[in-house]
């Protein structure tokens, strides 16, 4: 697809229907954006010992995380150096050896074949031991415990590709009373019949909420209706898509380069609880009262590292965004537990997952469907509007769609590049 | 009747209440302080630390069945029905008033054209209750638990 084919799909206010249903998008997209861009792959939390590994996905491509020997992380493709054979099967793990269930060949963990059977059948044949091993990316980096990596040699380091967005990185970290988090609490994925976009471009969407949720909503308000005493926090979760519009339109909406952006606000993250008021003397010990009023009010509800990561600071969620076809994504969800806050802090991140980001919770589940719906809307030629608050001056807010325009600006900059 | 029999006829009572859609009546079977839980891996130790699928007592699963039965709900503008079959009833722990008893079950979803199953392990923490029995908790361990869903909006 030549720049200009590519640019012609994308206008300042609306993109072409085909960049969420053409399959041939959907590869170049995978080949431009997700094997350029900075992709998170782990948490350090998860690779905590030589050996230890998780399994993930790079652009389509299967890669194992490990740690090596030397205590460095190593994202490897997880596909044999002989006939290409997928070596890890698990999920996480730890190895000291990455063995080939097929003729069993030997990998280190920085992927360098270590042996094969009868070695002296390759005896003046040849064969380059150094080509054979499990390839490694060309870039692994860690920003704050968040490991990411690349299938481009060359783009900015993983600092100047977060910019400002990494500050919501920051902020998740400096949450935890010992400034350090690991993941905990087990995983969810969910299925979504639709394209990557569609679920990227809902994350600050303040609109959808009061419809898409409304029978959520309602029921909320009838059970907590019939309640007395202290509030609860799964039904406040779930009661939160119906707070009114104007009330949307103060949220701010933050759009930073390489398409990246946060959402501040939505949900009240300072507690008045006495449980909340452990967890947050024990900041104070820390960083200071002062300190931690700073890193608490630090309100941004949710951020998107763009293409595929977001994270929700203030529950210490995070979901990682899979695409799998140009009508099938998976999402993964994560929590993390901050380090030396009080155990119930971490069943407050657990609830919300359990309430937002389960495929079986009453919110998502209506989420689900619109996307879908989005993706099955489209049967012909066409556009899709992104108008709302476009060409306006001054901040944008969740009822504005300045975050997708900025999405765009980002996907164009991938795209057009051959 | 055996007390074997009399367990395995509740949950089939219970099953027909989901089956037929008397939320309501099923929510009934449950003790005040019951819950209600899907993990989200197998053999998975406690709701409150790990993600479930599901993890609610009375009053989340109050508003779960009113969504249920919300016209609102656009994700159900396509009607789901199930039926489901429970079996290989088994009285594993018996201690006085409160019983512990584990079955097998399938449930076949229909929404409009599409087709799912479901399967797996009910383990049901029962207290007699004038003569038949209340749930304080219903733990479903969903063949595939771990698996990637789709949006699950049935009372498994
Ligand atoms: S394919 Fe891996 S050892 Fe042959
Ligand atoms: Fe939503």
């Amino acid at each position: 697809m030549s720049p200009e084919a590519v640019r012609a799909l994308i206008e300042p206010d609306r993109v072409d229907r085909r960049v969420y249903t053409d399959p041939a998008i959907f590869a170049l997209e995978i080949e431009r954006i997700f094997a350029r861009a900075w992709i998170y792959v782990a948490h350090a939390s998860q690779l905590k010992q030589p050996g230890d590994f998780v399994t993930t996905k790079v652009a389509q491509q299967d890669v194992v995380v490990i740690r090596h020997l030397d205590g460095s992380i190593r994202a490897l493709r997880n596909r044999c150096g002989h006939r290409g054979a997928r070596v890890v099967a698990e999920r996480s793990g730890n190895a000291k050896r990455l063995q080939c269930p097929y003729h069993g060949w030997t990998f280190l963990t920085d992927g360098a074949l270590d042996a094969v059977p009868l070695p002296e059948g390759y005896d003046g044949t040849g064969f380059e031991r150094s080509l054979h091993g499990m390839q490694a990316l060309p870039r692994v980096a860690s920003y704050r415990g968040f490991v990411f990596a690349s299938l481009a040699a060359e783009g900015p380091d993983l600092e100047s590709f977060l910019g400002p967005a990494g500050a919501v990185l920051d902020n998740m970290v400096e949450r935890a009373p010992e400034g350090e988090l690991e993941i905990a609490g087990g995983t969810f994925r969910a299925l979504q019949r639709n394209n990557w976009k569609i679920y990227l471009e809902n994350l600050h969407d303040g609109v959808h909420a009061q419809s898409v949720h409304r029978a959520s909503i309602e029921a909320s308000r009838a059970v907590a209706a019939t309640l007395t005493g202290p509030p609860r926090f799964a039904l406040e979760i779930v009661a939160a898509n119906g707070i009114p519009f104007r009330e949307m339109g103060k949220l701010t909406v933050n759009c930073y380069g390489h398409g990246h952006s946060d959402m501040r606000g939505f949900r009240k993250t300072r507690a008045t609880d006495p449980e909340f008021q452990e967890y947050e003397a024990a900041l104070a010990r820390r960083i200071g009262a002062d300190g931690a009023a700073g890193v608490l009010d630090d309100n941004r509800h949710n951020a998107l590292i763009y293409p595929g990561f977001s994270v929700h600071p203030a529950f210490q969620q995070l979901r990682v965004i899979i695409p799998e076809r140009v009508d099938r994504t998976v999402v993964e969800v994560w929590c993390l537990r901050m380090k030396g806050a009080p155990a119930h802090m971490h069943r407050r991140t657990v609830a919300f997952a359990n309430a937002v980001h389960s495929p079986a919770s009453i919110v998502k589940v209506d989420d689900l469907e619109a996307y879908e719906r989005v993706q099955e809307g489209w049967s012909d030629d066409g556009w899709v509007s992104l108008h709302r608050g476009a060409g306006r001056a001054g901040g944008a807010t969740a009822l504005d769609e300045r975050f997708i325009r900025n999405q765009y600006q980002a996907w164009l900059g991938y795209m057009e590049a051959a | 009747m055996s007390e074997l029999a009399q367990i395995a006829g509740f949950l089939h009572q219970e099953a027909a209440l989901l089956d037929e859609r008397r939320f309501e009546a099923w929510l009934d079977l449950f003790a005040e302080d019951g819950t209600y839980w899907i993990p989200a891996s197998a053999g998975q130790p406690d709701p409150l630390d790990h993600v479930s699928l599901v993890y609610e007592d009375l009053t989340m699963l109050r508003v779960r069945i009113r969504r249920l039965v919300h016209p609102g709900a656009h994700a159900l503008a396509i009607p789901i029905r199930t039926s489901r079959l429970v079996g290989n009833v088994m009285l594993v722990d018996g201690d006085g008033d409160r019983l512990t008893v584990r079955a097998r079950f399938q449930l076949l979803e229909m929404q409009g054209e599409r087709q799912r199953l479901f399967a797996g392990a009910y383990t049901h923490l029962l207290v007699r209750h004038r003569g038949s029995f209340k749930i304080r908790q219903k733990r479903v361990d969903l063949v595939g638990s771990d698996a990637t869903h789709a949006a699950i909006q049935v009372l498994i």
